[in-house]
Order: structure tokens, then C-alpha cells, then sequence
């Protein structure tokens, strides 16, 4: 493990999280989403990005955290897990920051109970909030998103 | 002989006995009377003889001039008085003739010489009637009296002396009744006379009336044994007297048997008569279930008929029962209406004294109003004055507004270029800042693109890095422009705002004075109308208080009729009451009828 870690601090429903960079392919602003039906809340659609389909995928739901809504200032970060390519809707992309393994700790009894699947660790610098690190694969494996075949 | 007869046999007797001494007291007075009558005759001759014989030897002269001359009579009259003597002696005259000279005067007699009484000279006599008739005759008279027992005879002789009457008389007088029987012993023998001729009377009754007892006694007999239901006997005796009534007696029994046995049926009668009685007796006393016996004779009829009567009345007091029923129920009915009606009228009376109270306040209420009214008139008066003054003072102020609103408008013109610029460089400062975040973005992905170029890229991340530091860098400052912009903008659309409203203001001004110059117009109006109001009001109260005025009056009257109306229902309520005792008596005087059912 290195001693610091690369990732996306990106704000999900008003909690920050952190995504690897390894994850990210990009990050594009609220492009032009097509709605499915019949589908549940947390498949917002599908995006065109170069010619390849892409579909938006709201983690809120499945984090336990309100559904966030498809605004024009919102961001996609276009992640990359497993061979399976999908767009995470975020609130907004804060910055892109080094941060120290040995500042991580635990998810301890603040975490909600439907975050700490999906939560590898917990950074908390001084006086800030709390940055979750997301883990990216537990998050593709999950069975909510698992409903849809994609890849 | 029986009682009666004897005792009528005593009354005759006595009757008889009575009669007879009557009879003989009545004879003996007769005769004496008779016996006077002949003694008279008898010694008037004497007497007359006596006098005359007298007169011849009186010397007449000297006793006329001695009367005359009372002083000499002494002497004369002892004289007088032995002349008297000697002439009686010598013609015998019996001494029991008393002899007297009376002179006749004017209107009496006086005593001249009277030969039993020497003394008697000069008194005054009687008989001057008979005297003064006798001498004016020249007649010779006779009186009798009885004096004291005593009959008097007296011949009167006037004396004549020369052929000329003189006052003088001569009376003769005799007493009688030394001449005739004693009472007594006539009596006496009369009395026996007749008691003789009683007794013989008497026997003579005595047979005569003897079988007359004896008949008297066997219808006696006959009667009681009728009475007593005996057959009647036959007479033992051949009776002349009451031979029709002994023959009546026997029809008299068969009429009596007959009668015995009527009696009979009448105490028959009687007795049905008396149950009879009894019946009805119960049912006058209100037991309508009795019955009387009906049977074939008249007092069956009758008691047939009672029966039926006594059913009618039956019926008819079931009847009246239940009508007496129904009376009480409907009383009731009535006094509870009455009740009502009573309680009603109290309430009216008292809604009607709430009713008068409110009239007054409400009186009261409309002077107020009508001193309020001519206030409000003053008032209004004042506020017509001023509002004429506001009205001028808006229009100035209208006027004033116009000049701003101008000014505003020119400077609202400069203001609006300034916002059109301004907003320009917003525009572009804006196209700037999203230059900068795209520039940012793309540096974003530059780095996560050399991140996955592994080492190869990191030089090129660096690269990328200071892209987006410049992007930031111009990210801020065109966001600073932006504030800046914003600023401005927001000042300028203030300003512009400020103005507007300013605008808005001074139209909302003038608006406002328009509208106050209306309102003030209005005011004026209104005030004008108040004061018309007013002034209407105020007559419109002095209306009302007359009105009100006479309201109370009414509402009084009212008051009056419901208190009356509550004394006519109390005394309905008393006639009810009373109607309802009568109905009770009515019930209770029924009840005491004992009806079949």
C-alpha cells in the first residue's frame, strides 16, 4: 500500500466522499441523460459520451443518502470498475488530493449502517468533515446495482 | 140501667127541680104582684074617703095664711095636729093612714103639716108632678111607691077654698105591705105544690125511661160483641124502642165480617207494599241492583214498572259516569290550558316590562344620537372647511409631482445604459468563468489521464496541474469580475430599482394625490351628505323619540292587557278550579250509585 492515496473528493447528496483515481476515466460536467422506465431510482438513465452509452448512476439510494436530482450543475465521474463502465452523479467535483494512509481509520459507530459496505475508510483531517473513501468495487458488485446487466 | 142513662136521668132531674123552683119563685112574685094590684084598688077607696073626710074639717083658710106665715106655725101645727087626732077618733080611721098638707110651689113641694112627723114642716116633699097635675086638674090622683120594702099608697086631693084652687094638698098615705102575704110562705106553698107535681113527674120518667135502658143496654151488648166478633144475641125483652137498629145490627155483622176480611187483604197489601217500599228505599239510596218482585196484581204492575225504571236510570247514571268522566278529564285539560295561559300572560307581561325598559333606553339612545347628530353636523361642517384646504394644498403637490417624475424619468433613461452595459460585462466575465471551470475540468481529466499513464504521465500531470492552478487562478478572478459585475448589477438594478420605485413612489404619489384630491372631493361630498344626514338624523330622532314616546305608551297599555289577561286567567283558572270541585262533587255523588254490570 503506498503511503498516500489519489483520489476525487466529490460531494454525493452533501457528503464528501473519495474516489481512487485508479477508478476514474473522467469527469464531465451534467450531460444530456436519457430516462429509463422502469427502472429504480438509483439508474437516473443513460448519456452519450463519445459515441459509447454510458449509464448515470445515483449511489445515494444505495448509500442511504437522499436521491439527488439531475440538475445542470451537477458532474459525472465516469468510473471504471471491473471492466464495467458507469456515470456517478455528484453534487460536485470539490478537488483532487493526495491523502495520507495514515490519517485513514476505521468507519466507526457515526457511520450510517447502509454506508459501511461501501466504505473502505474514513479520513477526517482537524476541524474538517469527514471524507468517506468509497469502495469502488464493493459498490459495482452490490446486488442494487447488480438489477441491470451493463457493461 | 146503664151510666148514661142514669146520669141523664139525674141532669133531667135536677134540670126538673131547678125549673120547678123557678117556677114557683116566678108564681109567688106573680101573685104578689096580683096582691098589690087588689090591695090597691082595695084602699084607694078608703084613702079617698079618708082625704075627703079630712078636707071637710081642715080649715082650710087658716092653714093657707099660716103657711104663709112660717113664724105662727108652732102653735098651729100642735093645734093642727090634735084637730088631726080628734078627727081620726071620731071617724075611726085606722092609725096606719098617715096623714099630710103639702103646698104646692113654683118647682117644688114643701111639706105643710105632716101628721107623723110634727117636725117635718117646711122640708121638701116629692110627687110635684103628680101633685101639680092634680091640682091643675082639680083631680084626684093615687101614687104608689115602694120605699124600703114598703108600698106606699098615697092619695093626692087638691084643696079648693071658695071655688079657687089653692096650692094645697092633701095626701093620704098608707103602707101596704103590713097588708099582704109574706114571700115566703107563698113561696113555700107554691114550692110544695110543684114539688108534688115533680115526684109525680119523675115516676112517670122513671117508667118511661126504664126499658128505654134496657133497649139502650142490649144494643150496648150487641155492639160490643160485635166489636169483639161475636154473634150478636137475641133481645130478651119485647122492645118498642130501637126495633130499626136491632134488625140493623145483624146486616151490621155480615157488613162487619166483610170488612174484617177486606182488612185482611189490605194488611196484605200492606205488607208487599212495605217490601215494596224497602226495595225502593235501597235504590233511592243508590243501589240500582235491587229488583222487586213483580206478581199478577196492580202492585205487580207497579213493581214491573219501578224495574224498569230503575234499569233506565241505571243505564242513565252510566251514562252520566262516564260523562262525569270525561268532564273531569277535559277540567284537567282546562287547567293545564289555563295553566298555560296563565303562565303564558306572566311571561308576556314580563317580556313586555323587559319590552318597556328597552323602549326607554332606546329613548334615551336617540337623544344621545340626536346631540350626537348636531355634533356630527358641526363636524362635518369643520371637515368640509378643511378638506377645501387639503384640496388646494394637493394640488400644488400634484403639480411638484409632475417635475419629479420627469427628472426621474431622465435619469431612469441613464441608469437603464448603465444596466445594459454592466450587464454585458457580466455576460462576458461569465463566458470567461466558464471558460476557466472547462479549462478546469479538462485539466482534471488531463491528470487522471496521466495518472493512468502511470509514470509516463507524471510529468504531463505536472503540466496538467499547473493548468488547473491557472484555471483557477482565472476561474477566481473572473469570479471576483463576476462579484464585481454583481456588484454592480446589483447596485445599478437598486438604483434602477430605487428609481423605479422611485417612480413608482411619486406615481404612487400623484396616484395618491389624485386620489386624496378625490378622496378630499369625496369628503367633501360625504361631508355635505353627513351634514344632510345629520341634519335628517336629528329630525328623523325628534320622529323617533315621539314615536318612541308613544311605543312606551303602547308597551304600558300592553302590560295592562297581559296583566289583565293573567287576572281573567287566574279567575278562569278559579272557575276552572271550581269546575273541577263541581265535577268532583258530581263524581262523588255518583259514586254512592251501586249499578249492575
Amino acid at each position: 500500500m503506498e503511503d498516500e492515496l489519489r483520489a476525487s473528493v466529490v460531494k454525493i447528496a452533501g457528503q464528501l466522499f473519495a474516489i481512487e483515481i485508479k477508478y476514474i476515466r473522467e469527469i464531465l460536467p451534467m450531460p444530456k441523460v436519457t430516462r429509463l422506465p422502469n427502472v429504480e431510482p438509483q439508474f437516473c438513465g443513460v448519456f452519450n459520451l463519445r459515441g459509447r452509452i454510458i449509464p448515470l448512476i445515483d449511489v445515494a439510494p444505495v448509500l442511504g443518502l437522499p436521491n439527488q436530482t439531475l440538475s445542470q450543475t451537477a458532474f459525472v465521474a465516469v468510473c471504471e470498475v471491473n471492466g464495467r463502465n458507469a456515470g456517478i452523479l455528484t453534487e460536485k467535483v470539490q478537488e483532487m488530493r493526495s491523502i495520507e494512509v495514515e490519517l485513514l481509520h476505521v468507519p466507526d459507530n457515526h457511520v450510517q449502517e447502509k454506508l459501511l459496505p461501501f466504505i473502505s475508510a474514513v479520513y477526517k483531517a482537524a476541524k474538517n468533515e469527514p471524507i468517506y473513501i468509497l469502495d469502488m468495487g464493493a459498490l459495482f458488485e452490490s446486488a442494487e446495482l447488480n438489477k441491470y446487466r451493463f457493461e | 140501667m146503664k151510666a148514661e142513662i142514669k146520669a141523664l136521668f139525674v141532669k133531667i132531674t135536677i134540670t126538673l127541680l131547678v125549673l120547678f123552683v123557678l117556677a114557683a119563685l116566678a108564681l109567688t112574685y106573680w101573685q104578689q104582684q096580683k096582691e098589690i094590684d087588689r090591695l090597691v084598688v082595695q084602699k084607694n077607696l078608703e084613702l079617698s074617703l079618708t082625704a075627703a073626710a079630712f078636707l071637710q074639717n081642715l080649715p082650710v083658710d087658716s092653714v093657707l095664711s099660716v103657711s104663709a106665715k112660717p113664724e105662727a106655725a108652732k102653735e098651729f101645727y100642735t093645734h093642727l095636729a090634735t084637730r088631726t087626732r080628734n078627727f081620726k077618733q071620731r071617724y075611726g080611721v085606722p092609725q096606719y093612714i098617715k096623714l099630710k098638707i103639702v103646698r104646692l110651689k113654683d118647682t117644688i113641694s114643701e111639706i105643710v103639716f105632716d101628721e107623723g112627723q110634727p117636725a117635718a114642716t117646711g122640708n121638701a116633699y116629692d110627687l110635684w108632678l103628680e101633685m101639680k097635675d092634680a091640682s091643675t086638674a082639680d083631680r084626684e090622683t093615687y101614687h104608689l111607691e115602694k120605699r124600703n120594702k114598703r108600698y106606699l099608697l098615697t092619695a093626692i086631693k087638691p084643696v079648693k077654698y071658695r071655688q079657687s084652687m089653692t096650692p094645697l094638698l092633701i095626701l093620704a098615705e098608707e103602707d101596704l105591705s103590713a097588708f099582704r102575704q109574706p114571700f115566703w110562705n107563698m113561696a113555700y106553698q107554691n114550692g110544695l105544690v110543684f114539688l108534688l107535681l115533680f115526684v109525680v113527674l119523675e115516676i112517670l120518667f122513671y117508667l118511661y125511661l126504664r126499658p128505654f135502658g134496657h133497649a139502650l143496654e142490649y144494643l150496648n151488648e150487641s155492639i160490643r160483641r160485635l166489636k169483639e166478633g161475636k154473634p150478636v144475641l137475641k133481645p130478651e125483652f119485647e122492645s118498642k124502642y130501637f126495633e130499626e137498629e136491632i134488625t140493623h145490627l145483624s146486616g151490621l155483622k155480615q157488613r162487619l165480617d166483610e170488612v174484617d176480611s177486606i182488612r185482611k187483604a189490605r194488611e196484605e197489601e200492606q205488607k208487599q207494599i212495605k217490601e215494596f217500599l224497602h226495595i225502593v228505599t235501597e235504590a233511592a239510596e243508590g243501589d240500582f241492583t235491587v229488583k222487586a218482585n213483580v206478581t199478577a196484581d196492580a202492585l205487580g204492575a207497579l213493581s214491573d214498572s219501578f224495574n224498569l225504571m230503575i234499569s233506565d236510570l241505571s243505564s242513565l247514571v252510566k251514562d252520566v259516569k262516564k260523562a262525569a268522566i270525561q268532564v273531569a278529564t277535559t277540567t284537567e285539560d282546562i287547567l293545564t290550558n289555563i295553566e298555560e295561559m296563565a303562565k303564558g300572560a306572566v311571561d308576556q307581561a314580563a317580556q313586555t316590562e323587559n319590552i318597556s325598559s328597552l323602549a326607554k333606553e332606546m329613548n334615551e339612545l336617540i337623544s344621545d344620537t340626536n346631540e350626537n347628530a348636531q355634533k356630527a353636523a358641526k363636524a362635518a361642517q369643520k371637515a368640509m372647511e378643511v378638506a377645501r384646504r387639503g384640496s388646494e394644498t394637493v394640488q400644488k403637490a400634484i403639480e411638484g409631482m409632475h417635475a419629479i417624475r420627469n427628472a426621474v424619468r431622465e435619469s431612469m433613461k441613464q441608469v437603464r445604459i448603465l444596466d445594459e452595459n454592466s450587464t454585458q460585462i457580466g455576460e462576458i466575465s461569465d463566458f470567461i468563468a466558464e471558460i476557466s471551470s472547462r479549462t478546469n475540468l479538462l485539466a482534471l481529466n488531463a491528470s487522471i489521464e496521466a495518472a493512468r499513464a502511470g509514470e509516463a504521465g507524471k510529468g504531463f500531470s505536472v503540466v496538467a496541474e499547473e493548468i488547473r492552478n491557472l484555471a483557477e487562478r482565472t476561474n477566481s478572478s473572473a469570479e471576483e469580475i463576476s462579484k464585481l459585475i454583481q456588484a454592480i448589477q446589483t447596485s445599478v438594478s437598486l438604483t434602477l430599482s430605487n428609481i423605479e420605485k422611485g417612480n413608482k413612489e411619486v406615481a404612487e404619489g400623484t396616484r395618491l394625490m389624485d386620489s386624496a384630491g378625490e378622496s378630499l372631493r369625496e369628503i367633501l361630498e360625504t361631508v355635505e351628505v353627513s351634514s344632510d344626514s345629520a341634519t335628517s338624523i336629528s329630525e328623523a330622532t325628534k320622529h323617533q323619540t315621539k314615536y318612541s314616546k308613544q311605543i312606551a305608551i303602547a308597551l304600558e297599555e300592553i302590560t295592562v292587557i297581559a296583566r289583565e289577561t293573567a287576572d281573567n286567567a287566574q279567575q278562569s283558572k278559579e272557575a276552572a278550579k271550581q269546575l273541577e270541585t263541581l265535577s268532583k262533587e258530581l263524581n262523588k255523588a255518583i259514586e254512592k250509585f251501586k249499578l249492575s254490570n
